[in-house]
């Protein structure tokens, strides 16, 4: 009896004193850190939300394109259906595609069996877009510079799928033919070069050489100091070395904007090799006033360094034959301006900054 | 077509480690390997060859005869001159030793021949100017 008395105004005792205050605090920060750390779980779960992908209130519902449509109208204007002839023809089709029939059928029978091109069901059973739908999609971005769901309501995808068409179609044709078309010229196709230069009355030269750039519209700002141009344009820089017809057989792109053409070209694959001695073949000769040399040229513009490779213009031209020799220097070394105004009229995607983040996809573009 | 990487981020660390490209990206391939968003509803969601093989996706052939004869209208359109050229690359020369790179490189580098050259192609060019400059004087 007596120690339950003890026990219970020792009990007392600690009520009445301000102790219970003190335990109530404790109970209280525990309560709140364990509320603390529910919020953060939550918060996370919710955070992590967008990830999901299915079928849960609230999501926005699938939009319904009419794949089916969208193939028929391919089909009904550039290709025919039904024995029907095609609604618009082959100039039609080459003003707008930029390419041949040939070589749209040739790019589209490559890429149609690539996993992401591939006609798929999708889990209700329904087909999804067929391949000719994202190759037109394709090919009407890189043709016409347009933004990728500007062809939604004719091929009826979506942006997702037009953008990821569009860069998956890119990479495919430059490991696809990447090696086959974007090499050095072998010693039947140097020999043809130099032979017709000769006619042009610049034996030994291999063609012309200069840069270009292209504008970066998504270039991050905490990479302006090195994209940014003396123009106060944010891009890469696009090196290439062609011939009269515009043939392109070296390219380099992706150089920092803020580059002039000396410092492309010293980290150029092109002047590592022609310095290491592998590029060009010494194995032709040809003759210049008198002189026999083996080492071919390129045509430069004045800004380039004088290295016995490269012959650009008299800087300060005095005499009557160094004008001369200016003038057809820099006529017949606007085959590389050709190509880069040929390259942009044909694939207007040029002439658009480039809207891609990396300058990776820049460069497969 | 080689670009070097100009940051090594946490992004490019993990494709580095999950077999792309993080630190350069030369040559076409560049971030093929990324993985897309496509949750659309057309892609499926991925574009890998390996979720193409497993994931039971229709073949391209059979849906596309299915969805209208595609495959017999793309077979009409005509295959003229599709063949690739024939390649002959020029063989690579063999590699050589410093004291040939040094001597390929006084050979590039030397500013007097390169004004030599200039120098003679003038000399060339003025003898044979009223021929040449027909096309552009008219």
């Amino acid at each position: 009896m007596d120690g339950e008395e003890e026990e219970f105004s020792a009990t007392a005792a600690l009520l009445a004193e301000d102790d219970g205050a003190d335990v109530a605090a404790v109970v209280n920060a525990h309560v709140s850190v364990l509320m603390a750390v529910k919020r953060r779980a939550r918060a996370k779960r919710i955070s992590r939300r967008w990830r999901y992908r299915g079928s849960t209130t609230g999501r926005r519902g699938k939009k319904r394109r009419d794949f089916a449509a969208g193939l028929q109208a391919n089909l009904r204007d550039y290709f025919g259906v039904g024995g029907l002839p095609p609604i618009y023809d082959e100039r039609d089709f080459e003003a707008r595609f930029r390419v041949p029939r040939a070589v749209f059928r040739r790019v589209y029978m490559s890429v149609k069996d690539e996993p992401f091109f591939q006609q798929r069901i999708n889990a209700t059973g329904k087909l999804q877009a067929h391949p000719l739908q994202k190759v037109v999609a394709a090919f009407r971005v890189v043709a016409y510079g347009e933004a990728a769901d500007r062809a939604d309501e004719y091929v009826r995808l979506s942006r997702t799928v037009i953008a990821t068409s569009t860069k998956l179609l890119m990479e495919f044709i430059v490991k696809r033919w990447g090696p086959t078309y974007l090499r050095r010229p072998n010693q039947d196709e140097l020999s043809k070069i130099m032979e017709r230069n000769k006619e042009r009355s610049m034996p030994g030269c291999i063609g012309s050489l200069d840069c270009c750039h292209w504008e970066w519209h998504q270039c991050p700002t905490g990479m302006a100091g090195a994209y940014q141009s003396r123009k106060s344009r944010r891009g890469i820089v696009v090196e290439a070395l062609c011939d009269e017809d515009l043939l392109v057989w070296h390219l380099t792109v992706g150089a920092l904007g803020s580059l002039n053409d000396i410092n492309v070209m010293h980290q150029s694959p092109l002047y590592l090799e022609v310095n290491g001695g592998r590029w060009p073949p010494r194995n032709k000769t040809y003759t210049i006033n008198g002189r026999t040399r083996t080492l071919p040229y390129y045509l430069v513009d004045g800004i380039y360094p004088r290295f016995s490779f490269l012959i650009s213009p008299h800087p300060m031209p005095s005499t009557e034959e160094q004008k001369t020799f200016n003038r057809l220097q820099e006529a017949i070394g606007k085959d590389v301006e050709r190509l880069f105004g040929v390259l942009m009229k044909r694939f207007q995607f040029a002439l658009h900054p480039g809207r891609y983040r990396s300058v990776s996809q820049l460069v497969t573009t | 077509m080689c670009v070097e990487s100009r940051r090594s981020t946490y992004l490019s660390q993990s494709r580095r480690a999950a077999g792309g490209d993080g630190a350069t990206n030369c040559g076409g391939g560049g971030d093929a390997g990324g993985a897309s968003d496509g949750g659309d509803e057309q892609s499926g969601g991925e574009h890998t060859v390996g979720a193409a093989a497993a994931g039971g996706p229709a073949p391209c052939g059979a849906a596309a005869d299915s969805a209208g004869g595609v495959a017999a209208e793309m077979g009409n359109i005509d295959a003229a001159g599709n063949a690739p050229p024939a390649l002959h690359p020029s063989p690579h020369p063999p590699a050589a030793g410093v004291a040939a790179n040094f001597d390929a490189w006084a050979e590039t580098q030397n500013p007097a021949e390169c004004e030599r050259l200039r120098d003679d192609l003038t000399a060339d060019v003025f003898r044979d100017r009223g021929k040449l400059l027909a096309p552009y004087i008219g």
